[in-house]
């Protein structure tokens, strides 16, 4: 891809410039302690320059007093001149020559010795007057020269030094110059760094809004999706169940059948995919609330026992004695993840039998339960152990339409059991079985020795005497639906086609009981449930239970429900125990019931 | 009255010029510009070696073009070279101390005569070099321009130079 490589490119640079610029500065200190040193010897060489030719001037003004009491002669006082004169030279040559005060005092020095040139050097004869007036001006001119120099040099010093210096500037100039552009390029990198860097975490920002949009889309549609194959789903089973009560034939009531587990399994799809969709969401929450799990699991077992004994399969639990008897967690989740587990074990086991054993860890704070789920199945090869727990995969493509399933039952399985804490395992022979271990992690375990959790009774116990229920219910096909469910001796029926009609009816007959459909025109159920509330507030009238009936069961959906004034919810499709579940658990009319959730 | 003492000097080391060791080194007939001590083989006044204009002429002469850093622009210099000087008096050692007309001194190692090509300059650009031009004798160091700008040998370029005494 050509980003990441242009970036790293683009590093290499800066790296590359930042070691140039310490480069640079590494050289241009080298370069500077040197140029101290070069400008301190400059100094130094420039006094020392001015002290000899001082010190010459003496030895001259010297030479002239021996030459006048005849202690030296000629010669000697024309080499002192030479040696004066050659010490003026090289302090006139030197870098003095830009500063104008001493320059001066030096031209004056050289007109003095060419004027008298001939006069110590080649004239016959050197009076003591000519002598002596030489000599004073040296003295003259060696005191100015001295006098100049200590204001220059102790007064002024800044002149000296720049004069000193003056060769110097050029090079670090240079350097200087290089650095400075190498700033400039890593601080013009730097900046377009940052630019760029924003431009992304704008991007960045914008494909984050635009992947949450589309994930609530997603969720909505869902939702929506669920309600629209719901609701008709309701009608067909419903139906369908009313009518394997009824008098049929026995081909009648095979057919019958084959639509109830259609629908059934048409359902469980649905539920599947929604599932699917809240645990990708990462919506998906677990209840924290206690219930036995071995009552659970026995009864997960219940559920498939038919199922086994058709394929003359033995269905078999060993319990660890130190297996809780109370867990607190998500009784639903677990229940779905022993039922996948049986269901698989049993579809895909053709002779022998399915075993679970469930035992108990204790891990830190926190209490797992391992239910290993083994079968003497056709096994599962090495290959495909990671595959099968992807949505829509099956071990052998060629076993979809014999064994059936929606295939995405064992990837939430291993969901639920993750979000838990815990993991879902897989071990296998081909052709020899396969164990299953699922691993949950709850929050405690207690040793209770009551059990709190009702057993789901079968409708039929109900003993219940008359009591009067309102079905209310846009639709003439569920109004009917519940009808054929609820016929039965002790209970009246009573329908109303809208909200309006229903707050009517509740005024007059006063129901013990009240199904309300959610979704309804003008006004809905959760608006009829309000005001039915406000008007029990006002009269203080008894409290009359209102379940929801609804396609709409998503979680924020029920706590809505719940909010507004509602007691529980049942979810279309309807079945028909858990409507009869329903009505008995709500038989009181003792308002101070208090809600159990939704079944 | 100096000068007379010089000539009677000049006569003596005539007459006991062929006392001693050195036999190769002539005595000088003129003023002596250059004097050799300290560890030499061959001399030609009890222990020293002295040397006149022509007798450093009578040396491997030479004339180069070069800089300095205290001159400005390329200048022409001539005269012997310190090897041929060292060789001369078959100087032993390792330093030597070269002192000038007033006092100055500086130790410059042995090794830079052949090292740098070191010149006893004694002409520049073409005229003998008086006192107050650095001469009779300048020691040169060859440099080029941007040598020059650094001034590595300022120390050791003494001119006015008139002493040298080898040191082990």
């Amino acid at each position: 891809m050509l980003r990441p490589s242009s970036r790293f490119v683009r590093t290499l640079v800066a790296i590359f410039m930042v070691a140039c610029l310490v480069l640079l500065l590494l050289v241009l200190r080298a370069n500077l302690a040197r140029q101290q040193e070069q400008v301190a010897y400059q100094m130094s060489s420039l006094s020392w320059k001015l002290s000899e030719t001082l010190f010459e001037a003496q030895r001259l003004e010297q030479t002239f007093l021996a030459f006048e009491t005849g202690r030296a002669g000629r010669q000697d006082l024309i080499q002192a001149t030479e040696l004066f004169w050659s010490r003026v030279e090289v302090l006139r040559a030197s870098e003095l020559k830009n500063l104008g005060t001493l320059s001066a005092i030096t031209d004056d020095l050289l007109d003095y010795l060419e004027n008298n040139e001939h006069s110590i050097y080649e004239a016959n004869f050197l009076s003591m007057d000519k002598a002596r007036n030489l000599r004073a001006r040296i003295e003259e001119l060696g005191g100015e020269l001295r006098a100049q120099w200590i204001s220059d040099m102790l007064g002024d010093r800044k002149t000296i030094q720049t004069t000193a210096a003056s060769g110097l500037e050029q090079t670090r100039s240079r350097y200087e110059f290089m650095i400075l552009s190498c700033i400039i390029l890593l601080s013009v990198y730097m900046v377009a760094e940052l630019f760029g860097a924003q431009r992304a975490h704008a991007r960045e920002s914008a494909l984050h809004q635009a992947a949450r949009s589309a994930s609530e889309a997603k969720s909505a549609f869902l939702a929506n999706v669920s309600h629209e194959i719901r609701t008709p789903l309701n009608g067909v089973m419903g139906m369908a169940q009313v009518l394997s009560d009824s008098d049929l034939q026995p081909d009648q009531a095979q057919m019958v059948q084959v639509i109830l587990t259609s629908g059934e399994t048409l359902l469980a799809t649905i539920n599947d995919v929604l599932d699917l969709s809240k645990i990708e969401a990462g919506q998906m929450v677990l209840e924290e609330r206690p219930f036995d799990p071995m009552a659970r699991l026995r009864q997960c077992i219940d559920l498939h026992k038919a199922r086994a004994q058709e394929k003359t399969l033995t269905l078999t639990v060993e319990q660890n004695p130190d297996v809780p008897q109370w867990v607190v967690g998500d009784a639903l989740r677990f229940s779905q993840v022993i039922n996948n587990l049986i269901s698989n074990a049993i579809k895909f086991t053709e002779t022998g039998g399915v075993h679970l054993r469930v035992s108990r860890e204790s891990v830190e704070d926190r209490c797992t339960i391992q239910v290993a789920v083994l079968d003497t199945g056709i096994g599962i090869p090495p290959a495909v152990h990671q595959e099968i727990f992807k949505p829509f995969s099956q071990a052998d493509v060629s076993t979809t339409r014999l064994h059936g399933g929606t295939g995405l039952g064992l990837g939430i399985s291993r969901d639920i059991c993750r979000l838990t804490g815990g993991d879902l395992t897989v071990q296998s022979v081909l052709g020899q079985g396969s164990e299953f271990l699922a691993e949950f992690r709850f929050a405690h375990c207690r040793e209770l020795p009551h059990s709190t959790d009702p057993p789901p009774q079968s409708a039929a116990e109900s003993t219940d005497a008359e009591r009067s229920i309102l079905i209310v219910d846009d639709s003439a096909t569920n109004r009917l639906v519940i009808r054929r469910f609820l016929n039965q001796p002790g209970i009246n029926l009573v329908e109303a086609d809208s909200g309006a009609r229903a707050l009517e009816l509740i005024r007059h007959t006063r129901p013990d009981l009240i199904l309300m459909d959610v979704q309804m025109p003008e006004m809905d159920g959760l608006e009829a449930t309000r005001r039915l509330r406000q008007i029990e507030a006002v009269g203080s009238v008894r409290r009359i239970p209102v379940i929801a009936v609804t396609a709409n069961v998503m979680d924020h959906q029920v706590q809505e429900y719940l909010s507004q004034g509602m007691d529980d919810v049942i979810g279309k499709p309807i079945k028909k125990a858990e409507i009869l579940d329903v009505i008995r658990r709500y038989g009181d009319t003792d308002p101070q019931e208090t809600r159990n959730k939704p079944a | 009255m100096l000068r007379n003492l010089r000539k009677l000097l000049v006569l003596l080391v005539i007459f006991t010029g062929g006392m001693g060791h050195a036999n190769d080194l002539p005595v000088p007939s003129g003023p002596v510009l250059l004097e050799v001590t300290g560890g030499i083989a061959v001399t030609n006044a009890d222990g020293r070696a002295r040397f006149d204009r022509e007798m450093l002429a009578g040396l491997d002469w030479r004339e180069i073009e070069t800089f300095t850093s205290f001159t400005d622009g390329p200048q022409r210099f001539a005269g012997p070279t310190l090897s041929s000087l060292l060789a001369a008096v078959g100087a032993q050692g390792q330093m030597m101390a070269a002192r000038a007309i007033n006092d100055y001194f500086v130790e410059i190692p042995l090794a830079h005569a052949n090292a740098h090509d070191v010149l006893l300059a004694m002409e520049m650009n073409g005229r003998t070099m008086r006192l107050r031009d650095k001469g009779p004798i300048w020691v040169v160091y060859p440099l080029s321009e941007e040598e020059a700008e650094r001034q590595p040998f300022d120390t050791e370029m003494i001119w006015q130079l008139n002493r040298i005494e080898i040191l082990p």
